[in-house]
């Protein structure tokens, strides 16, 4: 039986090549790395093409896991650490795709359950996913990966400095950054529906 | 203390990331700085609304791609990567340069003239750019190339 906890038997398991092992492990944490890359390149087929490579590689690299590090976290680094190559090939050079809206302005690829939300949270899920999508194009990528490691995958600052090979205090100013950067685009949202602001009660 | 960025300090603070005696701090600052309390909630209110945004879900491809991948030798799949990659053309290129140098100088069959060859095309191997290659890993594929002709 698999219990929740042991990803990292698991995953001893898969450098032994045991397949089955390695399916367990994509089962449980495909939607994650899906997600993340996703919010990384801000295109739904894109991200699953890198998911693949970053679940293949994980394979591949099962041998160079050592148990000392979090599961999720050696997953992360993988996944962060492609996403990052991709980004500085040649033909993507630090692009991140813009996020394409549908007619009621939310993002094609997403499901978002919007029979359940009144009328006042899908505004104010609109504004958040535009400001979103707009503030991570304006981040670094090193921003863009702290931010959504820890925004969307609950990851601890720690974990992230691991992923991102970088010092606490540097995820600390990096995931403030870039969530400043989410505010400026909310308000700038904000600000740009409100045509006569200094007129709001006429 | 007293010059200490506390709103640099706030989204850490937020996320329960701060060591005890720092959150103290945040938490003093807050009390007294009207306008650190208004950066605070606004924060949150952002975190919030970013967290509890819809996200893609994987499809079912997804999985039955990467089953299939990893049941194909690393070194096959960097192949596939490589020849349907932007490295085509200029691969492409040393092998017509090398070709029209076998076919222009037929005679060249001396061992000095291999040697030559040889040389200028492990000029252009180990300049990966060139080759479209990413990195010096990537040359194994390369190295194992003959094994696709001992299967053909």
């Amino acid at each position: 039986m698999v219990l929740d906890d042991d990803d990292t038997a698991l995953m001893q398991r898969v450098a032994r090549g045991d397949k089955g092992a390695f399916s367990h492990l994509f089962d449980r944490h495909q939607a994650s790395v899906v997600r993340f890359c996703y919010r990384f390149v801000g295109d739904a087929a894109v991200a699953e093409e890198l998911a693949q490579d970053v679940f293949v590689k994980l394979y591949r690299s099962a041998g160079a896991y050592r148990p000392s590090a979090r599961f999720k976290t050696f997953l992360f680094r993988v996944a962060t650490n492609h996403c990052l190559n991709e980004l500085r090939r040649p033909a993507r050079r630090g692009e991140r795709v813009e996020t394409p809206m549908d007619d009621e302005g939310l993002p094609t690829a997403l499901d978002t359950a919007a029979g359940e939300a009144t009328p006042q949270h899908a505004l104010e899920a609109k504004e958040a996913e535009r400001a979103v999508s707009r503030a991570l194009e304006a981040m670094s990528t090193r921003e863009r990966a702290a931010f959504t490691m820890c925004r969307f995958e609950g990851l601890a600052y720690k974990d992230i400095a691991f992923a991102l090979d970088a010092s606490e205090a540097a995820v600390k100013s990096l995931i403030h950054r870039a969530t400043l950067h989410v505010v400026r685009q909310l308000d700038a949202l904000k600000a740009a529906a409100t045509p006569f602001p200094g007129v709001a009660h006429g | 203390m007293a010059d200490k960025d506390y709103p640099a300090e706030l989204t850490a603070y937020i996320d329960g990331e701060l060591e005890p005696a720092d959150a103290r701090a945040v938490e003093a600052a807050l009390a007294q700085d009207p306008a650190l309390r208004a950066l605070e909630a606004r924060l949150r209110s952002v975190i919030t609304a970013v967290e509890a945004l819809p996200h893609p879900t994987p499809s079912a491809d997804l999985r039955r791609n990467v089953l299939a991948s990893i049941e194909v030798p690393p070194w096959q799949a960097r192949l596939r990567a490589w020849l349907s990659g932007p490295a085509l053309v200029p691969a492409g290129l040393a092998v017509a340069a090398a070709v029209t140098a076998v076919v222009v100088w037929p005679q060249s069959e001396e061992p000095e003239g291999e040697q030559l060859l040889l040389a200028q095309n492990l000029e252009v191997v180990e300049n990966l750019d060139v080759l479209g290659l990413d990195s010096p890993e990537d040359l194994d594929v390369v190295t194992s190339l003959h094994e696709l002709e001992v299967q053909r």
